[in-house]
């Protein structure tokens, strides 16, 4: 009957915005070494924060790198994080296994 | 009360601690948002509690040292979102105290929206809707009330307006509409203020003990019978005389007033009374009463009823894959012990067909896959099985598999069995109709989308405009293969009405005089007819 492509690119900008909404995300990361400076990405660079890895059409391993909150629960943030992404992702794409990864790039301070 | 002192602030969060105990499970039934798994009431809970616990551990004598210890304790025990934020908002609310030994109520405003300014500094895009907006409202409320001087009125007036506000989240955020509930992480902080409320007042909240769950539900005899909901117009009459004054009809009261319409909620006996009282003071909008007594008893038999174990009559069990509830239960009644739901386009997996096999009672297991693409999975299944002994008879329609059940004997022996049901298979014939979905040209027929199609064992003979004709002119087909066919038992689908196929039954008995037929609901998707020709 047809066939439907999701691209990368696509799944990275969902997972990018289903992360930044999570509390205690403060921002994403670039995730190249060559980008030695930590800052943070703007929004139309968000994808760039975002790594995706196809296994085939039902398994995806996306891999995120976050900007955390500084004084907050770093741990449950990552988990929600995790669970958030992976619920977003498998609800909007349909896509079945989604495994999350949270590489915290760094923290934010208060001031 | 005009401030708090350090004891006065243990006492609230304290009474808060214990107050969202009892009300966890409420907000955990809540939780919509963003993952349906239910636990913000408990993750508030247990986040408070680790905070309270290391108090009692410290026990820390002035204003600053208390909020380093609470502030630390929230965050190590912070679980799940709801209690991440709440760490923050704790975090942001002690943030100010600084030398202070008592709390007034300008102080405690400026806490509070220290704790707003905290809350929504760690996130992009802040979420309405959720407990952010709660606490938001709060300090805002606290400004609003900032010239009272009664401490317990200054709390009340917050824990109010804040409850306003939570009753518009479902406006705010659509999963909440959707799910027809209001916030349960804001409900949960809520529920925090009005215990530290409740206990600063004086009220004792008892300390919560862990529920046994899954607790058998029996038909007992309630105290009150009847749940009674009214929505009246009370012209402003005080809510708690009305309170009151009902206590005298029955128990779990609660009364809400929303602009005008007050909601009062009773377990009662006499709602009679209950109605006449209300129209007493004031108009009556809407009334509903329910019997609990009846419901729990039909509830309870419910639950009852439901375990039914069926155990085969034959030295071996049966496993079966069927779609439809028509197949489902006439596998039951032939004595499969396990369905497994699957067909067509939801095949069961390997992990499935073995976990039925392993529920099985006896030693050898028959195994019908009924869809030949499960017969791979089955065989399989088999491998892995080294428990009991598998059988796997291929039929690749469950249609078949009723009439090789029936013809089992019980006095013979499993071998015996097995090898007459092998046997059986290719003796009987399968009549279908479905539809066709997509364009094709298949044995000279020129098949468009959607059209029906008829398939005399898998092979496409005839198409039609609807899913009768098309089985008529499917069986006029295979006319001569027929000539020795004494039985038909046709079963219909889910999709077709059950006179539809009595009509079509009633012209084929007048075509194959000798042939005897038969009708079964199967509820199959997708198959409008499926037939067994033997």
């Amino acid at each position: 009957m047809g066939r439907i492509f999701i691209s990368e690119r696509a799944i990275k900008k969902i997972a990018a915005f289903a992360a930044t909404e999570c509390y205690g995300v403060v921002g994403l990361a670039p995730k190249t070494i060559y980008n030695r400076i930590l800052r943070v990405l703007k929004l139309e660079e968000y994808e760039s924060g975002v790594d995706v890895e196809i296994v085939d059409n039902d398994t995806l391993i996306i891999s995120l790198f976050v900007i955390l909150q500084s004084g907050i629960n770093v741990l449950e943030v990552s988990n929600t994080i995790i669970s958030q992404v992976s619920y977003v992702v498998k609800n909007l794409t349909g896509i079945k296994n989604v495994d999350v990864n949270v590489i915290i790039k760094g923290i934010k301070g208060e001031q | 009360m005009k401030y708090l002192t350090v004891k006065d602030l243990d006492t609230l969060f304290r009474g808060s601690l214990n107050y969202l105990g009892q009300k966890r499970e409420e907000v955990n039934k809540l939780n919509v948002f963003p993952v349906p798994d239910g636990d913000t009431g408990t993750n508030m809970y247990l986040t408070l509690k680790t905070a309270i616990e290391s108090i009692d551990k410290a026990n820390p004598k002035n204003l600053k040292e208390y909020g380093k210890i609470f502030c630390e304790g929230t965050l190590i025990g912070g679980r799940g979102n709801s209690g991440v934020i709440l760490s923050q908002i704790i975090k942001g609310f002690f943030d100010v105290i600084d030398n202070v030994e008592k709390i007034d109520v300008k102080f405690f405003s400026m806490a509070l929206q220290n704790a707003t300014k905290i809350a929504y500094q760690a996130v992009i895009k802040p979420v309405e809707g959720t407990i952010l907006t709660i606490v938001r409202s709060m300090a805002q409320a606290s400004l609003e009330a900032i010239n009272k001087e009664d401490f317990i009125e200054f709390l009340s007036y917050i824990v109010e307006e804040a409850k306003r506000t939570l009753e518009k989240t479902p406006q705010m955020l659509p999963v909440l509409k959707e799910a027809g509930v209001i916030d349960a992480g804001g409900q949960g902080l809520i529920y925090l203020f009005e215990g530290g409320l409740k206990s600063l007042k004086g009220e004792t909240i008892s300390e919560v003990k862990e529920k046994v769950y899954d607790e058998t539900i029996k038909a007992e005899s309630l105290e009150f019978k009847f749940d009674t909901v009214l929505l009246c117009y009370l012209n402003n009459y005080p809510e708690d005389v009305i309170k009151k004054d009902l206590e005298q009809f029955g128990d779990s009261i609660v009364v809400a007033t929303a602009n005008d319409l007050t909601k009062i909620h009773i377990h009662s006996n006499e709602p009679n009374k209950v109605i006449a009282y209300i129209l007493d003071k004031g108009e009556i909008k809407e009334a509903r009463i329910e019997n609990m007594q009846l419901q729990t008893e039909e509830f309870a038999q419910k639950t009852m009823e439901k375990p039914k174990k069926i155990e085969s009559r034959f030295d071996f069990s049966i496993v079966a894959v069927a779609q439809g509830e028509g197949f489902k239960k006439i596998f039951e009644s032939l004595g499969v012990e396990e369905v497994i739901e699957g067909g067509q386009t939801m095949n069961p997996s390997m992990q499935d067909i073995l976990n039925a096999i392993e529920k099985c009672s006896k030693d050898t297991v028959f195994v019908f896959p009924n869809n030949s693409n499960i017969i791979l999975a089955a065989n399989e299944a088999k491998k892995y099985s080294n428990r009991k002994r598998v059988e796997i008879v291929p039929t690749k329609n469950p249609a078949q598999t009723i009439p090789i059940i029936l013809n089992f004997n019980q006095e013979k022996s499993i071998e015996n069995n097995l090898s007459k049901a092998v046997d059986m298979i290719k003796k009987i014939n399968i009549a279908e109709v479905t539809y066709s979905v997509r364009n094709t040209t298949i044995n000279g027929l020129d098949i468009k989308e959607n059209d029906f199609i008829g398939l005399f064992d898998d092979n496409i003979l005839t198409k039609g405009t609807t899913p009768e004709e098309t089985f008529l002119s499917l069986l006029q087909t295979v006319k001569e293969k027929l000539q020795n066919a004494e039985f038909i038992s046709i079963y219909y689908g889910k999709d077709v009405k059950k006179e539809d196929g009595e009509a079509m039954v009633e012209k084929l008995s007048e075509i194959f005089k000798d042939v005897e037929f038969d009708l079964v609901y199967g509820g199959q998707p997708f198959y409008y007819y499926i037939a067994s020709i033997e």
